[in-house]
């Protein structure tokens, strides 16, 4: 095989890129593909920019490349003979550096990675060798990021294999102590992981002691590859170490040495550190979390979102051990002020709204994982974070829960006054709608009704007012009927009492009822019929006036001056939902309606489903018309077709034309030009979508 | 940090969206299978990602009315964290931001069982991930050298790169001033006012600390809120006491606010406060009046007497919005000049350097507009006689709080004596004066009265 040139590669890597799994088949099972970029790794033609470029296909899709651990382990070896060629240059330290990363991914993921795996053990032993170059002293800085790529290794193969290395923690830690260069970080962490994971698992399995494995210097713990997943932080509760109080002051010199030098490192590595540490002091009872206090104030006034969660997460960890009352209300307040900080970017805020709502108090009342509001946070605390116009639209949902959660849960006229302001809010964002404040401006006022909706659901008063905001809003957008509908759904899922849908459904009927059928109605009819259709599913709204109103529009139909096919199936479906109405709306007027439309509606099918209605009222009683009509009704599959069985809401289903799954019809061209096909005509957009 | 997954992707209104860089962790995926169980949910490729997340970022069929997946109003988002629907399941938590055509993305490993999902605040790679995004979204062009020189102490991580040149140390603090007024009894007006202090020190060697002290005058508002950069060493507890969301008290600490801290190499943000000034630098009051087809408006802008009156610029903006372009204006000012923009959509009101003796200012005058076009400037909240001023200015070298740093509140503990900067500026931010005469956007909301 000869070398291909960078272009070649390039091209070959975006392809594969473009669509990993689609590549290599395309290409077939006996492909050279990996052989070729192996191959090409050693080419002197390849620049080492090219040469990154293939690996990171490896990096990144190592399984799909290597199948088995066999090619998995070949491929290392391959990658290792590579590695041991190249010289000491800063200029190949990238690639060096990379290829180190590779290395460990293609034997991780191929599950190579083992005692028995020769290429294994060349491994560790290389990155191990290039780690105890402390300070460079042997290669010089420039062969720093090599270093830091090793030291990165060895703690992804630490964070795969927990306890990998839990033989060797002094050496560790001396390393980590000795390191001076900024990858002292790689050290630090290295060694953090390495402690907790160690200490973890002497607490999982209980063999040895802590003064045993703090001063480990001997092999490597092979028998870890078999841990894969089973450090985890959720059984961490479970676990208990009592130490003899010799191990412990050990211990102790051993965080508190970590911990003093933690501000050298950056803030997610800190956060890393100082989250490591805790699930340690967490585990091991004997020593008091107290050792994490000279770090609190830094970490409280922090404006780094790693350190402060990192608080947080000590907070829950540790509850009042680490942190006394006045800590945990004045980290609160702190949190409020974070959560509408202005110098802060939005989405920063919103995590903190969210850590409010999850705040690990000293002592909880709930469950945790479900939304709860701290004790603390009264009315007082969270009026500042009242939403307002100009926020953006997450920013305003999550403040209007959360401020409703704090009306909702306190009592007293403050209370009082913010369940105001925030209807006043909610019908703030109504006059947006009805300023034509687009597609955004509707969401954000229905997901803002919604959540009024579910939290003050029981008050008639305001939830009346809502109603006439909405219907108002109706009167002046018809096309808001999906919305509406939407609504009606969605509220009475999650509203205890559906009394308020309820309600609006009747007053939505009385508006649509009461309009004068004026041209140009045609584009509203659809929306008025839709919601009709919704409204006829509600069982405590009297449905005369909506029979009324479809008997005027067929006498509209009748003189000629409506005759859509798609309003005829729109009027139709309302007339379905009539069918099993409870309770039965006048059956004979019923009747004479969809008589009329059989007969007299300009549109044949049409008048086809208004038969077939009209026969079912005629013949059926109501229990077995209700059974037939039900969605997923028991006679279906027996006695009829799915179309008038089917949810009405759903287009297609109820349809008595269904598009078919494949073209019945293709026209070509002959030769030379493209075929043209010609799909099946799609439903037009309507409105009235049945 | 434990990331699954990275992306950068592209995406513009109408044009839909592309890929633009994507990385994935192998390692970290199997360590995810493993935490996650029978939760695991597979990464898609790329494609299939970028589709998936479209269209949970609502992106998708911008031209469809509704879609009840995307528009459903159950559907609340309070987070930018999201769960994509993939063949396999629900792909979360997915951090996302959107800014300037670009969606920053990445997935953190969960190391636990996501069913049920577990809270943000229990995830412990989900803050690395957001610091993560924040800064990729700052530094997005911004590469760093890795050049570092031997001592011997340990070196901060952060302070990676050697500085040779003359040593020097700048200290910046720019206040920004919101105000939200009404002229109404019913509502409160609201200002806010909110600091950073910025600096760039140039020092020799890795292990120079430097103190800065931000000082108040006696009449100064007390700094609240205060965030450090992560860079800052330590802390007394007396800094962070002062909260805005507490009542004000008169014993609140008032300073000098030590921050004592080991510089990076580039420019960064010490620290960022807020602070409650008793008054408004000016106060306004605007009505506009619909009377048959035109507009009057008064406009009348006080500056308070203990503002610095020297400007660099100062100018209200005047905008008109639902309207046609602006066919004919008479007017009358008492100071300073009013132009129309080009668009026939603005009236701006220069008003210069400086206000005059007596700190008060008016505008009055008629606007005729024609018919609306599709050019002009719509606004949904700003219908009706609904309208605002929007102040712009900026005051050099004042700060509403009365804080600033000098040649002797800058310490620098280093081999040489640097030469030391500091400045200071004030400068509008959303800074709105509404027409009295209508409804408008209320924006705080105190429960006590």
């Amino acid at each position: 095989m000869s070398v291909r040139s960078g272009e070649s590669w390039a091209q070959l890597i975006t392809s594969f890129r473009a669509g990993p799994t689609a590549f290599l088949l395309a290409r077939g099972s006996d492909d050279t593909f990996l052989a070729e970029l192996l191959q090409d790794m050693s080419s002197e033609r390849l620049s080492e920019q090219t040469k990154v470029s293939m690996l990171t296909l490896l990096l990144e899709f190592p399984t799909l490349l290597c199948p088995d651990p066999e090619v998995g382990e070949r491929v290392a070896s391959s990658l290792l003979a590579n590695f041991a060629q190249l010289p000491h240059s800063p200029k190949l330290s990238w690639l060096r550096h990379h290829l180190l990363l590779v290395l460990g991914t293609v034997l991780i993921t191929t599950d190579a990675f083992g005692e028995g795996s020769q290429a294994s053990r060349d491994y560790l032993s290389l990155l191990l060798h290039l780690a105890s170059d402390l300070n460079d002293q042997r290669q010089g800085p420039g062969d720093r990021g090599v270093r830091a790529a090793a030291c990165e290794s060895l703690r992804e193969l630490e964070c795969c294999y927990p306890g990998l290395f839990s033989r060797r923690l002094d050496s560790l830690h001396s390393m980590q102590q000795q390191e001076l260069t900024p990858v002292h970080q790689g050290y630090t962490l290295l060694y953090s992981l390495a402690l907790r994971n160690a200490v973890l698992l002497l607490a999982c399995q209980g063999e040895g002691t802590l003064s045993d494995l703090l001063a480990g210097n001997e092999g490597l713990a092979w028998e870890a590859v078999g841990n894969a997943g089973t450090v985890s932080p959720a059984s961490i509760d479970r676990l208990l170490l009592l130490p003899t109080p010799t191990e412990t002051k050990e211990l102790k010199s051993v965080l508190s040495q970590l911990l003093d030098g933690s501000y050298l490192l950056t803030p997610p590595a800190q956060s890393q550190l100082l989250w490591h540490l805790a699930q340690v002091l967490c585990v091991i009872r004997t020593q008091s979390p107290a050792i994490f206090k000279a770090q609190l104030v830094r970490l409280f006034g922090t404006a780094h979102v790693a350190l402060l969660h990192a608080s947080l997460q000590l907070k829950g960890l540790f509850t009042d051990s680490l942190f006394t009352a006045e800590d945990e209300a004045f980290l609160l307040r702190r949190l409020v002020g974070m959560a509408q900080h202005p110098a802060l970017p939005s989405p920063l805020k919103l995590f903190y709204v969210d850590c409010l709502l999850h705040f690990p108090e000293n002592r909880p009342l709930g469950s945790g994982s479900e939304e709860g509001l701290p004790v603390l946070l009264t009315p007082r605390l969270a009026s500042s974070l009242f939403p307002s116009l100009f926020n953006d639209p997450g920013t305003m949902l999550a403040r209007l829960n959360l401020l409703s959660l704090v009306c909702l849960e306190n009592q007293g006229p403050e209370a009082e006054r913010g369940v105001g302001y925030i209807f006043e809010h909610v019908l703030a964002l109504a006059d947006t709608v009805a300023g034509k404040g687009g597609h955004e401006a509707t969401g954000l006022f229905f997901r803002a009704t919604y959540l009024f909706a579910r939290y003050f659901g029981s008050r008639p008063q305001l939830m009346a007012e809502l109603t006439d905001t909405l219907v108002g809003l109706y009167r002046q957008h018809c096309s808001l009927a999906p919305n509406l509908i939407n609504l009606l759904n969605e509220t009475q899922v999650v509203l205890d009492d559906p009394a308020w849908p309820t309600s609006l459904s009747k007053a939505l009927l009385e508006l649509i009822v009461g309009m004068p059928l004026l041209p140009p109605w045609e584009q509203e009819l659809g929306w008025h019929l839709k919601l009709l259709a919704r409204v006829a599913k509600e069982s405590g709204v009297p449905q005369g006036s909506t029979l009324e109103f479809l008997q005027r529009l067929v006498r509209l139909a009748g003189a000629g001056r409506l005759g859509d096919w798609h309003i005829g199936q729109a009027l139709l479906s309302v007339c379905r939902n009539l069918l099993h109405h409870q309770p039965p709306p006048d059956s004979s007027q019923l009747a004479e309606l969809l008589q009329v439309v059989s007969l007299s509606y300009p549109d044949v099918d049409v008048q086809d489903r208004a038969r077939f209605y009209y026969t079912l009222l005629l013949c059926l009683s109501g229990d077995k018309l209700g059974a037939v009509l039900a969605p997923g009704g028991r006679l279906k599959a027996r006695t009829l077709s799915s179309s008038i069985t089917a949810d009405s809401e759903n287009f297609a289903a109820a349809l008595t034309v269904h598009p078919a799954p494949q073209c019945l019809l293709q026209l070509q061209r002959e030769a030379p030009a493209k075929p043209i096909s010609v799909p099946m005509p799609a439903s037009q957009p309507c409105p009235a979508a049945f | 940090m434990a990331l699954r997954g990275l992306w950068l992707l592209a995406y513009e209104h109408g044009a839909g969206g592309a890929v633009l860089f994507s990385r994935r962790y192998p390692t970290v995926e199997k360590r995810a299978k493993a935490f996650n169980g029978e939760s695991y949910v597979n990464i898609p490729e790329d494609s299939a990602f970028l589709k998936a997340l479209l269209f949970e970022l609502k992106l998708t069929d911008p031209d469809k009315n509704f879609v009840e997946y995307r528009d459903s109003c159950s559907r609340i988002n309070k987070t930018s964290v999201y769960a994509l629907p993939t063949g396999g399941g629900d792909l979360w938590p997915v951090l996302a931001f959107q800014k300037s055509g670009l969606i920053y993305v990445c997935l953190p490993l969960v190391e636990q069982s996501l069913k049920p999902r577990p809270p943000l605040i229990s995830i412990s790679g989900i803050s690395q991930a957001f610091a993560l995004l924040s800064g990729l979204l700052v530094f997005i062009n911004c590469s760093q050298k890795n050049k570092a020189e031997m001592n011997a102490k340990k070196q901060p991580v952060w302070r990676i790169s050697a500085y040779k040149g003359k040593p020097q140390v700048n200290v910046c603090i720019t206040e920004k001033v919101k105000s939200m007024q009404y002229d109404k009894r019913d509502v409160a007006d609201m200002w806010q006012v909110y600091g950073t202090v910025t600096c760039k020190c140039d020092l020799e060697g890795a292990a120079s600390n430097v103190t800065v002290s931000l000082n108040l005058p006696a009449n100064g508002s007390p700094l609240q809120d205060i965030l450090v950069h992560p860079c800052v060493t330590s802390l007394d507890s007396a800094v962070l006491t002062s909260c805005s969301v507490d009542v004000m008290d008169d014993s609140a600490f008032s300073g000098p606010y030590k921050l004592p801290f080991t510089p990076p190499p580039d420019l960064f943000n010490l620290c960022y406060y807020t602070s409650q000034v008793p008054v408004p630098p000016i106060l306004g009051f605007y009505q506009l009046k619909e009377e048959e087809l035109q507009l009057k408006l008064t406009l009348n802008l006080k500056l308070h007497e203990s503002v610095k009156n020297a400007f660099e610029y100062c100018e209200a903006r005047i905008p008109f919005f639902n309207r046609g372009p602006v066919t004919h204006l008479e007017y009358k000012v008492s100071y300073g000049q009013l132009d129309v923009s080009r668009e026939k959509s603005l009236l701006v009101w220069v008003i210069g350097q400086k206000f005059p003796k007596s700190l008060e200012i008016s505008l009055t005058g008629s606007v005729t507009f024609g018919s609306m076009s599709k050019e002009q400037p719509v606004d949904p909240i700003c219908t009706g006689s609904t309208a605002y001023v929007k102040l712009y200015f900026r005051i050099p070298d004042y700060t509403l709080t009365g804080c600033y740093a000098d040649q002797h509140s800058v310490q620098v503990f280093s081999s040489g004596k640097p030469k030391i900067s500091t400045s200071r500026e004030l400068i509008s931010s959303d800074y709105y004066i509404w027409n009295s005469k209508a409804p408008a956007p209320i924006v705080y909301r105190t429960l006590f009265f």
